[in-house]
């Protein structure tokens, strides 16, 4: 009886066969090259500090909205929006929606319907790279959809409050400059003649949209003058002025406004 | 077939995203490759989770879909809505700001005229002729306006009139707008800043005119 040789080594077919598949190795060698791009020649085509990769590209375009009423707010001229700014866009639609679920869906079809592989094959590594890219979309999205009235409602409530208090500084600005030509007008013209007594604010003054203003005191050189908002109960600004009819002091701000 | 779907997804979603966006917007190409790429999830969680795909899982990867789908939808169309509200608010308060400052500026002129008019014992000089007193080299259309903010400062204070009885003097945004954007500002711009103030022995009346 022959004994049997065992043949080791290289030579046969199961040993011959690459751990990857033809797939595997596709991709690894077109996101290398895409990367390479990228590093090697993302600098002609933008600056890569404007390149900036977020899993919800909607913040990205939202930025460029605000960044945009910046470049208004002073005096420039609208430029139009940089590649980086539309790759970075694209990059996190890209991932979100068809990246990461097709690396997912497809990963876990073949872990399914495939034959049973090592704990490192090439769909389990896919899988958890579509869970991990699909739930970074996913979550940033959901989150910033269940946050975001509650951000815009702040926001806009926050906006309001200061947009009031500032209609009543520029209402009590206009009263103080009222108060001084008062003071400067000669009696015969209706004036103080030098003196900020007997000054009351004017019935087209006292009432400025949902703001009241009324004299708290007046003197020969000083007057003070306090706003009330009638949209905020119990908010308001109070000033007092010199006799240049200037702001002598601080201004005190009540109820909510402070 | 996962390369195919891999690239055609990219490849479609990416020339919508640029067909469709505008050099100004970021929104349109944006909104437009988002629904192309809500359509090729929707169509790639079909395909991928066909027989023999278990049912139960099938449902869940449907409405975990149509569940992100729409959560990006509103997102999207939320945050659009408020950084188009932030700014509109931007402009508003610049020009909240060019109205503060132009208003501080236009009364010094015309206060400090109406107090020398009434000190005069006599009243021989008219108002106009103590305006050109207190401003020297008075001229209509002359810019008074003291620059306060450096070089991006660019407010004007426009001379408009001096007469014997008046003074008027219309200040004026040049970047900042105004209500109407129809409205023809002093200068010959459109839909700036403008504010108005007269000045007559009586006083100073004031007009935010845009």
């Amino acid at each position: 009886m022959n004994p049997k040789i065992e043949v080791s080594g290289a030579g046969t077919n199961d040993e011959k066969k690459s751990e990857f598949s033809p797939m595997f190795l596709r991709w690894l060698i077109s996101l290398t090259i895409v990367t390479l791009l990228f590093v090697f020649l993302g600098d002609y085509v933008f600056a890569r500090d404007e390149l900036r990769f977020t899993p919800v590209p909607w913040t990205i375009a939202g930025g460029v909205v605000i960044e945009q009423g910046l470049e208004l707010f002073s005096g420039r001229q609208l430029k139009p929006i940089s590649m980086a700014y539309r790759i970075s866009m694209l990059a996190g639609l890209l991932a979100g929606f068809v990246f990461g679920p097709a690396l997912l869906l497809f990963s876990w079809r073949r872990l399914l319907t495939g034959p049973k592989r090592s704990m490192l094959s090439p769909p389990l590594i896919g899988f958890v790279f579509g869970v991990i890219f699909l739930s970074m979309c996913v979550l940033g999205t959901v989150a910033g959809a269940i946050m975001a009235p509650r951000v815009a409602a702040s926001m806009r409530s926050a906006q309001d409050l200061g947009e009031n208090r500032d209609q009543i500084i520029g209402g009590m600005w206009r009263v103080s400059i009222d108060a001084y030509q008062y003071k400067i007008l000669p009696k015969n013209y209706d004036g103080g003649g030098g003196s900020y007594r007997g000054y009351a604010v004017p019935p087209s003054l006292q009432k400025l949209e949902t703001n009241e203003f009324v004299v708290v005191s007046a003197t020969d050189t000083s007057v003070t003058i306090m706003g009330s908002s009638t949209k905020y109960p119990g908010a308001g600004v109070q000033s007092d002025y010199d006799r240049q009819g200037k702001l002598h002091g601080r201004i005190t701000f009540m109820g909510s406004f402070k | 077939m996962a390369y195919i779907w891999f690239v055609v997804g990219a490849v479609v979603v990416s020339a919508v995203f640029f067909l469709t966006g505008k050099s100004l917007d970021p929104w349109p190409g944006l909104d437009a490759a988002t629904i192309v790429a809500a359509v090729y999830l929707l169509a790639l969680s079909v395909y991928t989770t066909r027989k023999p795909f278990p049912l139960k899982s099938r449902i869940v990867v449907l409405l975990f879909c149509v569940g992100f789908v729409v959560a990006a939808g509103s997102f999207s169309m939320k945050f659009r809505e408020t950084t188009a509200w932030q700014k509109s608010q931007l402009l508003k308060i610049l020009g909240v700001i060019q109205k503060g400052m132009l208003n501080s500026q236009l009364p010094d002129h015309l206060l400090a005229t109406l107090e020398k008019y009434h000190r005069q014992p006599a009243k021989k000089k008219t108002i106009g002729q103590v305006f050109k007193e207190v401003v020297p080299g008075a001229t209509i259309g002359k810019n008074i306006y003291r620059q306060e903010g450096g070089e991006s400062d660019t407010l004007k204070i426009f001379i408009a009139g001096i007469a014997d009885d008046e003074v008027v003097l219309i200040g004026q945004g040049t970047w900042g707008k105004g209500r109407s954007p129809e409205f023809k500002n002093y200068d010959g711009k459109s839909g700036m800043v403008q504010e108005r103030a007269v000045l007559t022995v009586k006083g100073v009346t004031y007009e935010s005119q845009n």
